[in-house]
C-alpha cells in the first residue's frame, strides 16, 4: 500500500529544512574545524617563526660582539707578533756580544760608559719594516715576515776623567775598522762631578 | 527506484505504534524475501488513553521503550489509529484524479464534514482505491493536526528522527499481507481490537479498502465482565485472559473443556462479541458486493484485546470463515515474518509497528 504521511505540509518542509541544516552542519563543522585547526597551527608556526627570528637576532648580535672581540684580540695578536719579531729581527741584525767587547777592548781605563742606545733607539714604525711578501694563502698576513732595517749608529754616552781619554776611545773605535765613522759628538766638562769629569758622547756609524 | 532503494537497506525504520495501552517500537532486518524482527520494545503506559495527546510523556515512554532493546538508525515511522484517525469512503472523482495523496479543496471540505469526533485543524489524506471497486472510489483520512504533530514531537523528543506518520490501518494490511500469499480473490481482513474500540480492515489486493470501527474494545469488555461476574477490573483483566470465553458452536463439539468461569465471561461479553461479529459479516458483504467475484477470505486478530482467549474461535464460528492469530501463521513456509520467540513481544501486540516499519 502507499504509505500516508499525515503530518502537516509545513511541519514536514519544517522538518526537511532542519533536516537540510543539520546535513549541512555535519559537513561544514568538521570542515570549519579543520580550517581553524590549520589556522591555529598556522599562527602557532607564525609565533614560533618570531621566536626564531627574534632569537635569531639575538645570536646574530652575540655572534657579531664576538666576531669584533675576535677581530679585537686579533689585531692584539698581531700587534704583539709584530713587537716579537721587531725584536727578534733587532736581536737578529747585530752581534751585540761581539760589538760590547770591541768597546771594552777600545775604551781607555779612564773612561766609563753611561749607556749604549742605538740611533734611532727603535726602528721608525714605517719604513724601517720590510714585509716581504710570501706566495698567497689564507692567513699570509698573519705568516709574512717582517725585516726590520738595523740601525745605522749607535751612540755612546760615557764620562772620562781626562780630555784625551775619549779621543782615544774614538781613535781605537776607528781603528778597528767595525765602524764606517766614528764621531765625537760632544765632550763637555763637569766640574760639579766628583771626581770632576769629562762627560762625552760619541756616535759610530756602520 | 524507491522500492529498490529499500531493499538495498538491510534494516528498517524502527515503526511506532503509539497505541492506548502501550507503546510498541519494532524494526525489521531484510534477507531475501523474509522480514526479520531484529529489535523489538513494548512499554505499557502509566495511564490509559491517546498516548500522543502529551507528546512529552509520551517521549519519555518511548525513550523507556527503546532502551529495552537495540535498534540500528534512528530513522522512525509513527503510527496512530481511530479514534484518533478517522476514515471515510469517498465517492468523489476528483480524489482519484488527484496527482498525490494531498485531495483537492472539494475533498478535504468533503472529509473535513465528514469527520465529527475530531477537534481543531484537519490534516487529511486519501488513498485512491484499486479500479474495479463499484463504489467508493478513495478511502479519506482525517486527523487532528495537533494530534500527528504531536506523534513525531513525541518520537523526536525520545532521540528519533520521525520521516513519517502514518495510519495504522495501513500498516496492518502490510503486515497482515507478509503473513501468508493471499489469493487475490480473497477479501482478507485484520481485526485490531485496541483498548477503546475495534477497528476492522478489509484489503483486497493488498489495499485496505473498507476501514472503520467493528465494535467497542479491549477496556469495555473488561468492564462487562467486572460487572457481570461482579468483580474488580483488575480481576476481571485476569479472567478475560486466563480463561477467556467458553467454546461455542463447531469448537464446543471437539471436546474442549469448557468451564463454568469460561462461560460466565462469554456471558458477559456474548452481546458484545455478537455486535462484533455481525459488524465484520455486513462489512465482508458489503466488499463483497463492492467487489463482485470476490470472496470472504481469513480474518487476522491483532490487538491486545486479540489475547482474549477463544475469541478467534468465537469469531470463526459466528463468521464461518478462518480467523487467527498472527502467531499461527509464523513459522509457515508462506510467511515472510519471522519473529524470535525470545524477548519479542508476540506479534498480535506488535503487529502495527511491525507494519509501520514495513512501509518504511
Amino acid at each position: 500500500m502507499g504509505a500516508l504521511n499525515l503530518l502537516p505540509r509545513e511541519y514536514q518542509q519544517a522538518q526537511r529544512r532542519i533536516r537540510r541544516v543539520r546535513a549541512w552542519a555535519a559537513v561544514l563543522l568538521p570542515a570549519a574545524g579543520i580550517v581553524a585547526a590549520l589556522l591555529a597551527v598556522d599562527g602557532v608556526q607564525d609565533v614560533r617563526a618570531e621566536e626564531l627570528r627574534l632569537e635569531n637576532d639575538r645570536i646574530q648580535e652575540q655572534l657579531n660582539d664576538r666576531r669584533s672581540e675576535v677581530r679585537r684580540l686579533a689585531a692584539a695578536a698581531d700587534e704583539a707578533l709584530v713587537r716579537l719579531q721587531r725584536s727578534d729581527a733587532l736581536r737578529a741584525k747585530r752581534n751585540w756580544s761581539g760589538m760590547f767587547q770591541l768597546f771594552a777592548e777600545c775604551m781607555p781605563a779612564a773612561c766609563w760608559l753611561e749607556s749604549v742606545a742605538t740611533d734611532p733607539d727603535m726602528p721608525p714604525a714605517s719604513g724601517g719594516l720590510v714585509s716581504r711578501a710570501r706566495p698567497a694563502g689564507a692567513d699570509s698576513a698573519k705568516t709574512a715576515n717582517i725585516a726590520i732595517e738595523a740601525p745605522r749608529k749607535v751612540r755612546l754616552r760615557g764620562y772620562a776623567l781626562d780630555a784625551a781619554e775619549p779621543l782615544g776611545f774614538v781613535a781605537k773605535l776607528k781603528q778597528s775598522g767595525v765602524f764606517q765613522s766614528v764621531t765625537m759628538e760632544r765632550s763637555v766638562y763637569e766640574s760639579e762631578g766628583k771626581p770632576p769629569r769629562f762627560r762625552f758622547e760619541l756616535i759610530c756609524e756602520w | 527506484m524507491i522500492a529498490v532503494k529499500r531493499r538495498l537497506k538491510k534494516w528498517t525504520p524502527i515503526g511506532v505504534d503509539f497505541g492506548a495501552s502501550a507503546i510498541c517500537a519494532i524494526q525489521l532486518r531484510r534477507e531475501g524475501r523474509l522480514l526479520i524482527v531484529s529489535g523489538a520494545a513494548r512499554q505499557e503506559l502509566r495511564e490509559r488513553g491517546a498516548a500522543v495527546a502529551q507528546s512529552a510523556a509520551a517521549a519519555a515512554q518511548l525513550a523507556i521503550c527503546l532502551k529495552a532493546a537495540k535498534f540500528k538508525g534512528r530513522l522512525a515511522i509513527a503510527g496512530i489509529s481511530a479514534p484518533d484517525v478517522e476514515f471515510h469512503p469517498l465517492d468523489a472523482a476528483a480524489a482519484a484524479a488527484a496527482a498525490d495523496d494531498q485531495p483537492d479543496p472539494g475533498v478535504q471540505a468533503e472529509l473535513e464534514r465528514l469527520t465529527t469526533d475530531i477537534d481543531g485543524p484537519l490534516e487529511t489524506r486519501f488513498w485512491p482505491i484499486s479500479a474495479g471497486a463499484q463504489a467508493p472510489t478513495a478511502i479519506g483520512v482525517a486527523v487532528a493536526q495537533s494530534l500527528a504533530v504531536n506523534a513525531a514531537q513525541s518520537c523526536e523528543g525520545a532521540g528519533l528522527s520521525c520521516a513519517r506518520v502514518g495510519p495504522v490501518a495501513t500498516a496492518l494490511a502490510d503486515f497482515t499481507h507478509q503473513l501468508r500469499d493471499w489469493s487475490p480473490d480473497e477479501i482478507v481482513g485484520v481485526l485490531d481490537v485496541g483498548l477503546r474500540q475495534s477497528r476492522l480492515v478489509l484489503c483486497v489486493q493488498r489495499q485496505a479498502v473498507l476501514v472503520r470501527q467493528a465494535g467497542s474494545g479491549g477496556h469495555a469488555w473488561t468492564e462487562r465482565i467486572a460487572v457481570g461476574l461482579n468483580v474488580s477490573e483488575r480481576t476481571a483483566e485476569v479472567h478475560k485472559r486466563d480463561s477467556g470465553i467458553a467454546m461455542v458452536g463447531q469448537h464446543r463439539e471437539t471436546g474442549e473443556s469448557r468451564t463454568e468461569l469460561s462461560s460466565m465471561v462469554l456471558g458477559a461479553l456474548r452481546r458484545d462479541l455478537t455486535d462484533l461479529a455481525g459488524e465484520i459479516k455486513r462489512s465482508y458483504e458489503y466488499v463483497m458486493r463492492c467487489y463482485p467475484g470476490k470472496r470472504a477470505g481469513e480474518l487476522v486478530l491483532v490487538g491486545g484485546g486479540s489475547r482474549l482467549r477463544n475469541l478467534p474461535e468465537f469469531l470463526s464460528d459466528a463468521l464461518g470463515i478462518d480467523v487467527q492469530l498472527p502467531s499461527a501463521y509464523l513459522g509457515d513456509a508462506a510467511c515472510r515474518l519471522v519473529a524470535p520467540a525470545n524477548g519479542v513481544p508476540p506479534p498480535e501486540f506488535c503487529a502495527a509497528a511491525i507494519g509501520l516499519a514495513m512501509e518504511g
